[in-house]
Formats: C-alpha cells, structure tokens, sequence
C-alpha cells in the first residue's frame, strides 16, 4: 500500500507569453516510512513538485494521493487541515516568524492544530534539536544552522506521518548543514517518517532510501 | 550634483508608491492648516479694504454716555479745515408693536449718516450720506425683517420706541458697518436724531453709545488725527477710532474661532507628521543596503544624505502644491461654515502668503521629520555588506530622539503664531505633544504588562493578535498615537461645547432668571416693585449701577492706550480693551448667591464715614488688570473722586444671569451716587412671560428687558455653529489619523505575507487569520479610542475644576460613538488590508529557483 502516490500528474506556467511545461504525466510511489531524494537542475521542477505535494498549488492534470486522500481536489480550508495533521516542512531559507521566540515558533503546528500540552510538547522538540536552552530567543538572536534547527523542531513538532524537506542546508555552511542533514536524517528514521527530500546535494540522496531525478518534467531512478 | 539629482529622482519614481504616499500624508496634514490659512487672510484682507464702510467715516469718537458740547467742540477744533461730522446715538431700548415686544438696538442717525457705504432699504434702495431720508423728518423708523417676524407687525404699522409712535417706514436688507462680532442679540432699527427726545430714552445714567463721526479732506491722515484726538480728548470713557483700528478690532469672536480652529488644524499636522514619520523610518530601514553599496562606490555620507534632503524637499513641494489645489476647491465652502457668525460677503482667495506659508511648513516641516533619519547615514558601516548574514539596521537610540527637538520647536513656534497668544499656544504645544507622550508611555507599560503571556493564551487568533500588538510596539504604536490623539481632540472639543451648553441652559444650583432688567432709574425701583408683585412675581436682585472712570491704582495714572501700540497677542490686545473701558461700578454689603471670595476677607460694616473704604474685584478681572488684595484704587464718579482698597477678590458665576459686577464696594460708600439700577425676574411660565413684557413696556417704556431664555437661545445657536467648525477641522484630523491606521495596516498586511503564507503552510485556515488582524486592528483601535474619548473627559474636567467654574456636563454620546466607530474602522481597515494578501498562494516560500 503507497503512502503517497503521483499518478499522470502534469503542470505548465505562463511565462513571458510562453508555456513552460514543467511536470509531463509524472507518476511517483512512496510507501511509509520511505525517504526519497528527488534532484534536477535549477528549473528542472523540483519545487514544483514540492508545493503540489505539499498541497500549495494543484495539477493541471492527474491525481495526487496521500494517506490515502485525493488533494487535488480540497479546498483552501480542508487542505490547510490536512496539511497541519499529516504534513511537516523544512524549507531552505528557514522561515521563522521574527517575532516569535524559538518555543513560539515551535508552538506554532500545535496551536494550529489544538494539540494539548503545547509549551511542553514544543520545548521537548526543542530538546530533540539540542536548543531547549535557546528557547526564549528570537530568529535573529540564533546562528543560521541554529534557526533551521528549530525550523526542523517545528516540522516535527506535531509527528506528522510525512515530511517535506525544501533544501534545508542550502542556506548553510558545509559543516553545519551536514550536521543539521545528520540530526534530520536520525529523526526521521526514529519517528519512522515518510521524507521528500528536494535537494542539490548528491551526497544527502545517497543518505535517502530511493535516489530520483527530474529530467524533461518526469521522474527517473537514479542520480 | 547632477547625479545626486539623478540619485534623486530614482529614489522619488523608483518608490512611487512610498512618495505617494508621502505627498499624501502631508497633504492632508496641510489642507486644513492652508484652507484655514487662505480663509483668514481674506477675512483680514476684507476687513483692511472695508475699514472706511465698517466705521462708516475715517475717524469716529465714541463715548458710554453723550458727549457734551465741549468735547464736540475740542474735536471740530483739531480736525483740518473741510472735515464733515455727522452723530449718532445707539442705544438699547424695547419696542412695542401691537401685542408684542423686544428688545432692539436703536441707532438714532442724522443727516450724513454714513459717510461711506450705505444702508439697503427694500423699498428705497441703498442710503448713503448724499441721500435724503424720511426718517429724518417723519417719526419713522427703517427695521430688519425679524422684527417684522417677531412683533408680528409689517410695513406701515405703528412700532412704539419709548414714549412715542413710529411708523415702519422700509425694511433694511443690508446694513452698513456689517456686525462681525456674530452676537447681535437684539436686531437694529434707525430712527432720525430729531425724534430721540421724544422717545423720553434718553436719561440720566441711560446705557447708551455717542459716537461722532468724521469724514477728513482726502489729503488728511486718518491715523495723525486720531492719535491727535486721542491725545486731547481725555475725559472718561472716550474712545478714539481710525478707519484703521477699527478693521483690527472687528471681527474679534471669528479671529478667536480662527484661532482654535488654527490649533485644531496643527493637530492634524502634527499626527500627519508622525505618519511620516514612521513611513520614512520604514522605508529608510529598506534602502540602507542600497545605501551602504552607494558608500562603497565613492559616495561620501554627506552626498548620500544630500540625495535624500533633494528627495524629502521635492516630495516636500509636491505635498504643498497638491494641498494647495484641494485648499483652493475647499476655500469657497468657509463663508458659508461661518454664515451664522457674520453677514459679510467675503470671496476667500489663496494668498501669496498662504502658498509661502504651505511651502515652508511643508518643506522645513518634512525635513525636519526626516533629517534625524538622513544624519544617521555617518553611522552606516559599509564594513558590514562583507559580512554573511549582514543585519544592517539604524541604531536609534533614545538620546537620538533629541534631534527632534528643532521640529518641536518650530511647532512649537506655529502654534504661538496660530493662536495668537504665548498661552495658549505654548499649553497647546506642551500639552498636544504631551498627551503623545504620556500615550506612548501608557502603551508601552501595557504591552510590557501583558509581558509573554499571549503566547500562552489558547485562542490562537487572540494570542496572534496579542503577540504581533505587543512584539513589534513601533509599529502599532504610531497608529495607536494617531488614533488617541485625534479621537481625544474630537472629544474636547464636543466636551466642551457640552459643558458651556450645559451650563448656558442650567447653570449649577441656580435657577435662570427669566428678565434681566437694565436702565431702571433710581426713582422707578419702588413702582417696578409694586408693579411686579402685583403681577405675581417680584423684582430680583435689584443691583445699583454707577458709571466711573479709574483715576490711579496705588497712586499711579491708570493711563489709556497709545492707538499707535499695535497688540502683539491676545492677552495683550484683552489688556489694551480692558484699559479702554470706563467702569460700572455696584455696591452691596453681602454676597449674591451667584458668587463666592476666594481670597480676602468680606466686606466689614462701615461704622464711621472716615473708614477706609472696601472694594471687591472679580478675581479674572482683577488678574487680567494686575490687581491684588491691598492695592488702592481712585475712581472719578461723575467729578468726585473716591478712593478704595481691594480687600477680597470674588469668584463670579456669570452664566447665572443675575446682577453682577467686576468692582463692587461695600454699602454705605456710593448709595448717595448717580445711578440706574439692573435687577432680573425670576422664572415664571412662558405665557405669562410674554403678557408681563407687554405690560413693563407700557409701564416703562424706558426700561431695558432682555429675555434671558431667548439669549440663551441665541449663544447656544454660536456655540453650536462654532462647535461645528471645530469639529468639522477636528474630524480632519481624525482622518489624517484613520489614513495612518489604514496605511500602517496595509503596509503590515504586506510585511507580513511570509509570516501569513507559512501559517497558511502549517495548517491555518483563513479565518484565523483574518480573526487574527482584525482582533489586532480592533483591539488596537478600542483601546486607543478609550483611552483618547478618556482623556478627553478627564481633561475637560479638570479644566472645567480649576480654570471654568466647574462648568461640566458629560457628553457620552460622542465618547461612546467613537470608540464605537473607530473600533469598527479598525476592523475593517484591517479586513480590506488583508484580504489581498491572504488570498495570495503560499507556494513563494518555496525556494523560487524552480
């Protein structure tokens, strides 16, 4: 049984007065607990098909499926909520409101979600990312490995059964973008996460189950 | 140069957006300021070119009592050779028509009347001095539509003036020497001088106005000859007018209005003035990269801050003309908001004074707002663009707040300059930007009490709203200025013109009389007596009234005003008018329940005639002259001198309408004296009220009634237009403060799209985040309004407690309305704000590379 399942999925943009077809008939299947690295050139869709997946944009054509709910076809609201249960994401350029303290940040998917416990249940995540003693600093008091660090604390915050990952150490240093890869990877495999992996970095996709690469706007195995 | 010109107008139509803004801001700050501006100029303008027709004659001397024949002849003397003259005699007195009567101002005109201008009449036209008149020769009189109304009476009909008969001969329909004052409270007829004698008005001690006007050969100087006549005509109560002078004295009740609506409308430029303020801070915050790149390349900080001052003074010049243009549209619509207030035709123009005036307050006024920005650019470290992760940000310290002190001080300046007075102005200026910031202070110990504790609130929205009130303070709390200050301004000025309704209507624990009675000669006291209790009522508060000049204060010559000294404020032009006036002097041993000392001792009884006499002074009367408890005062009564020491100071509730004076002596020192007497009535039903009028004035018809409901009436109609002027300068500021919420809303809506897009990623759904800005907004504005229609109530009160004879009425409906109102317009403000920005997609957080 797939987790997650793209089936003849396709997506153009108006561009300049032109069409750009970015994803053509693109089919991928995950199952549960899989971590997939998905590579391509700069405009080969990676994104693309990182916000249809996460629900922020839908395709012109085909049938997205997780936890076994057809997106494509939910509204605004009904995806939001599913996005809050189901999905966590790490995006490159960290994204950590500024006026919130690293623990408010955290707090954030629980609040969202009306978890209970949110203070403790956000400071254990912080625990998790080693930054339980930063947790009254604001984004601008932290390094940048630190703020992805807690950028990752609230993906995970919720456990959400899959985790979408935008780049997370493009924004790093060498060093620390491979520590915070380290910790993520470890993560996910304690919490038995399903990942989606959109990265540059070939030696990060050898870290993933499966290693895919889009070329003229579908998918194939391998770097 | 020329390329920081360049540099310039990229920065100006680079950021259109920012720069219409800017102009925008300021424009509305300007436009009541200007529109004000250009109104007055052509009130003054009007006034300066009508001088001759407002005086009616090039010089005029005037006294409270007829000038004799050595007065007279003293004038004729010292004018040149070919001067006209022409008398006139005004005075108040009632008139009967059928079964109904009034009181009027009669002016009694002779044969020359008026030297210039000229009197309408419906049916005659227009009366000038060459024109023959019938009143002169007829016992006629010419009168104004609304004693038509009134009296009940027309054309033909018999009007009764004193002892005699006049018929109504014309109907004025525009007077010369239009009454600018605004508070004519008994409307005008003309008769002829021939005929005053047998009206019986005039008698020993009767209020009335001698006036003798002067038309000059025209190679004559005004100006000379009255500092002439001014100089040698020195017997009591004599006032000496130019042309000139006049046109400075008219108009006083407008020149105050202008005054407050002047402050009023600084207001509106103060807060336009933070919005400014802020959006420069803002949008400086963003070019600091750029800025910094700039320095890199060659630019000295002084060439970059030269950029910037081109930019504010080009944007400072458009905010002008744009400002001017809408003054120019709104200018015509001020003559009819003062229509109540005065007759004249005034044709309002924009002056080259007031375009000076727009280009300079809006040129210096934006750079002074923004130079302690554009200084900070020696502060930039272009070190910094090296750096991974740079944060470049202005360091703004407190201490730095010091560099706004030059454009405090200009305002400072503007509002001494607005209202004329060192006083006003200054408690204006201190207490506006005072108010801003004990605001200031009051948000940011809110926001510092309410500490963390939104994070740990449950509702989401509410804790979103809290956190982004209390995390980023700067930004809410200009809106939150802008919104208090012009909500408080909206509210003193409807609070205050409650209260002096308030009071005018009833004033407290004193019950209005429904007569006040003037001109009772002394031997009628004891009839009118009779008469009034045999009509069931009684003779209130009769109060002795004598004319006196003041000689010497503490042996020193109470001298009277040079004409030539020109009043600088209006503290001193108040000083100057009070110098001007003989005095009307009273006498009673103990209070009236309408007054009460406050310093001093009360009167003691006088037990020999070699006591020294006691005299009483109203305490505002007595600061405005400079006296105090222990000065001695020399008064000349009709030749006999008589001298007194102040021993208490009185505090006087004018608004009770009961016989009262500002010199008062104690009994037993002036009872032998020439007098009249005033008295009041007390309050009886409407319809006997006006039977009761009827019948005084067949009894004594020389006696003066002033119905007291129907004055009240009248001031409350001029307090009601000036406090519809108020508020309609007031609102504008208001506006100004509304644009700044919408503006700071939607500039927020825009800075926080990341914020709301990742929210949106993680699982909010649109309605928390709309409840989120519009409890934000909301919340802001109800507490900002409170606290403005709050401060506005406490202000008016303690005003009210220590400075107007505890004169408050509370008005809740105008507090409740706005905070009502303005809470509403935050809510929507920020839902039209928002709602272009939440429906944009989420998907830009991701990275855009693909």
């Amino acid at each position: 049984m797939n987790f997650l399942s793209l089936q003849q999925v396709s997506k153009s943009y108006r561009q300049a007065g032109q069409t750009i077809q970015v994803l053509t008939d693109l089919n991928l299947d995950v199952k549960k607990a899989e971590t997939i690295a998905i590579l391509g050139q700069s405009g080969s869709g990676k994104s693309t098909l990182l916000s249809l997946l996460a629900g922020l944009d839908k395709p012109e054509k085909g049938q997205i499926t997780i936890n076994q709910q057809a997106i494509q076809n939910m509204d605004e609201g009904a995806l939001s909520k599913f996005r809050g249960k189901i999905m966590g994401i790490v995006f490159q350029h960290f994204h950590l409101m500024k006026h919130l303290t690293a623990w408010e940040n955290v707090a954030l998917p629980l609040r969202i979600g009306s978890h209970d416990q949110v203070e403790e249940r956000a400071i254990e995540a912080l625990k998790m990312v080693s930054l339980d003693h930063r947790k009254g600093h604001y984004p601008y008091q932290l390094s940048g490995g630190e703020q992805q660090r807690v950028a990752i604390a609230r993906a995970f915050v919720t456990k959400p059964a899959l985790i979408l990952a935008d780049e997370p150490s493009g924004n790093l240093d060498q060093e620390t973008g491979s520590q915070v890869m380290d910790m993520l990877f470890d993560m996910i495999k304690e919490q038995g996460m399903t990942m989606i992996l959109v990265t540059h970095n070939p030696s990060l996709a050898e870290q993933c189950n499966r290693k895919l690469s889009l070329r003229s706007g579908k998918l194939v195995e391998g770097l | 140069m020329f390329l920081l010109l360049q540099l310039a107008k990229q920065e100006i139509f680079g950021h259109k957006k920012f720069s219409i803004f800017f102009i925008l801001n300021v424009s509305l700050g300007l436009i009541g300021f200007i529109s004000l501006d250009g109104f007055k100029n052509s009130f003054q303008s009007h006034l300066k070119e009508n001088s001759k027709e407002l005086l009616t004659a090039d010089i005029s001397v005037s006294a409270r009592r007829m000038l004799n024949s050595d007065e007279k002849e003293k004038s004729y003397k010292l004018l040149p050779p070919g001067t006209q003259t022409t008398g006139v005699v005004s005075l108040y007195s009632m008139v009967a028509g059928k079964d109904l009567s009034r009181l009027v101002n009669i002016k009694v005109i002779d044969k020359l009347f008026p030297f210039y201008g000229a009197i309408s009449l419906k049916q005659a036209g227009p009366i000038s001095s060459e024109s023959e008149k019938t009143i002169l020769n007829k016992p006629q009189v010419w009168v104004y539509q609304e004693i038509l109304d009134q009296l009940n009476v027309k054309v033909g009909d018999q009007l009764k003036v004193g002892n005699q008969d006049f018929e109504i001969a014309d109907v004025i329909v525009d007077d010369v020497a239009v009454n600018f004052s605004g508070v004519s409270f008994a409307p005008k007829i003309y008769l002829g001088l021939p005929f005053i004698e047998q009206t019986g008005l005039i008698q020993k001690g009767s209020t009335l106005w001698n006036t003798l006007y002067f038309k000059l050969p025209p190679s004559a100087s005004a100006e000379t000859y009255a500092d002439l006549l001014n100089n040698e005509l020195d017997a009591p109560g004599i006032r000496v007018n130019s042309h000139e002078n006049k046109g400075q004295n008219t108009g006083r009740l407008i020149s105050y209005l202008m005054d407050y609506l002047g402050l009023v409308a600084l207001a509106g430029f103060f807060l336009a003035a933070l919005g400014v303020a802020y959006f420069y801070f803002s949008y400086f915050a963003k070019r600091l990269k750029d800025l910094t790149i700039l320095l890199t390349l060659g630019l000295s900080p002084a060439q970059v801050a030269g950029i910037f001052i081109l930019q504010v003074v080009f944007l400072g010049v458009c905010a002008a003309s744009f400002s001017l243009l809408i003054a120019y549209a709104l200018i015509p619509f001020f003559p009819g908001l003062f229509a109540t207030l005065f007759d004249a035709q005034i044709a309002p123009s924009i002056s080259f004074h007031t375009v000076l005036v727009s280009f300079l307050m809006s040129i210096i006024g934006t750079l002074l707002i923004c130079y302690p920005l554009i200084r900070k650019i020696h502060t930039l470290k272009p070190a910094t663009l090296f750096q991974e992760h740079a944060n470049l940000s202005i360091p703004f310290s407190p201490a730095d707040f010091i560099s706004f002190i030059p454009a405090f001080i200009c305002y400072w300046g503007l509002a001494i300059w607005q209202a004329n007075s060192w006083i006003v102005g200054s408690s204006f200026a201190f207490g506006f930007v005072g108010a801003g910031l004990v605001f200031t202070l009051l948000y940011l110990g809110l926001v510092k009490l309410i500490g963390n504790q939104p994070s740990r609130i449950k509702n989401l929205s509410t804790s979103m709203a809290l956190l982004y009130l209390t995390r980023k303070p700067f930004h809410s709390l200009v809106a939150f200025l802008a919104i208090s200050l012009g909500v408080m301004l909206l509210n003193i000025v409807n609070q205050t013109k409650e209260s002096l309704q308030g009071e005018l209507e009833s004033p407290e624990s004193i019950e209005l009389p429904s007569f006040f009675m003037f001109d009772i000669q002394d031997d009628q006291v004891a009839p009118l007596t009779d008469f009034l209790s045999s009509h069931g009522s009684t003779l209130a508060s009769p109060s002795p009234l004598i004319r006196a000049r003041l000689e010497t204060v503490n042996g020193k010559p109470y001298t009277k005003p040079d004409l030539n000294d020109q009043p600088m404020t209006r503290e001193e032009e108040q000083e100057q008018r009070m110098k001007n006036r003989g005095f009307n002097l009273s006498y009673r041993q103990d209070l009236s329940s309408s007054e009460s000392i406050i310093k001093g001792k009360p009167f003691e009884k006088r037990a020999s005639f070699d006591d020294p006499v006691q005299i009483s002074v109203e305490v505002r009367f007595a600061e405005r002259l400079g006296l105090k408890i222990g000065d001695t005062l020399n008064f000349d009564i009709q030749g006999v001198e008589v001298e007194g020491t102040i021993v208490n100071l009185r505090k006087v509730k004018w608004s009770s309408f009961q016989p009262n004076f500002f010199v008062q002596f104690q009994d037993g020192v002036l009872n032998e004296a020439p007098k009249t007497w005033v008295a009041s009535v007390p309050q009886i039903n409407d319809k006997d009220l006006k039977q009761l009028q009827v019948d005084l004035v067949k009894s004594f018809p020389n006696i003066s009634i002033i119905d007291v409901a129907r004055l009240v009436e009248k001031i409350i109609a001029i307090t009601e237009r000036m406090g519809l002027i108020l508020n309609l300068m007031a609102l504008l500021s208001l506006i100004i403060g509304i644009t700044i919420l919408f503006s700071i809303c939607h500039y927020q809506g825009k800075l926080r799209q990341w914020d709301l897009n990742l929210l949106k990623i993680l699982g909010s759904s649109f309605w928390l985040l709309r409840r989120s800005f519009y409890l934000e907004f909301g919340l802001l504005c109800l507490i900002a309004s409170t606290l403005g229609a709050l401060s506005a109530i406490l202000l008016t009160y303690l005003l009210a407690r220590n400075v107007f004879d505890n004169i408050f009425t509370l008005n809740t409906a105008v507090p409740a309305l706005s905070v009502l109102g303005l809470t509403l317009i935050g809510i929507l403000t920020a839902h039209l704000s928002i709602s272009g920005v939440i429906s944009k997609p989420s998907i830009s957080l991701l990275s855009k590379e693909d």
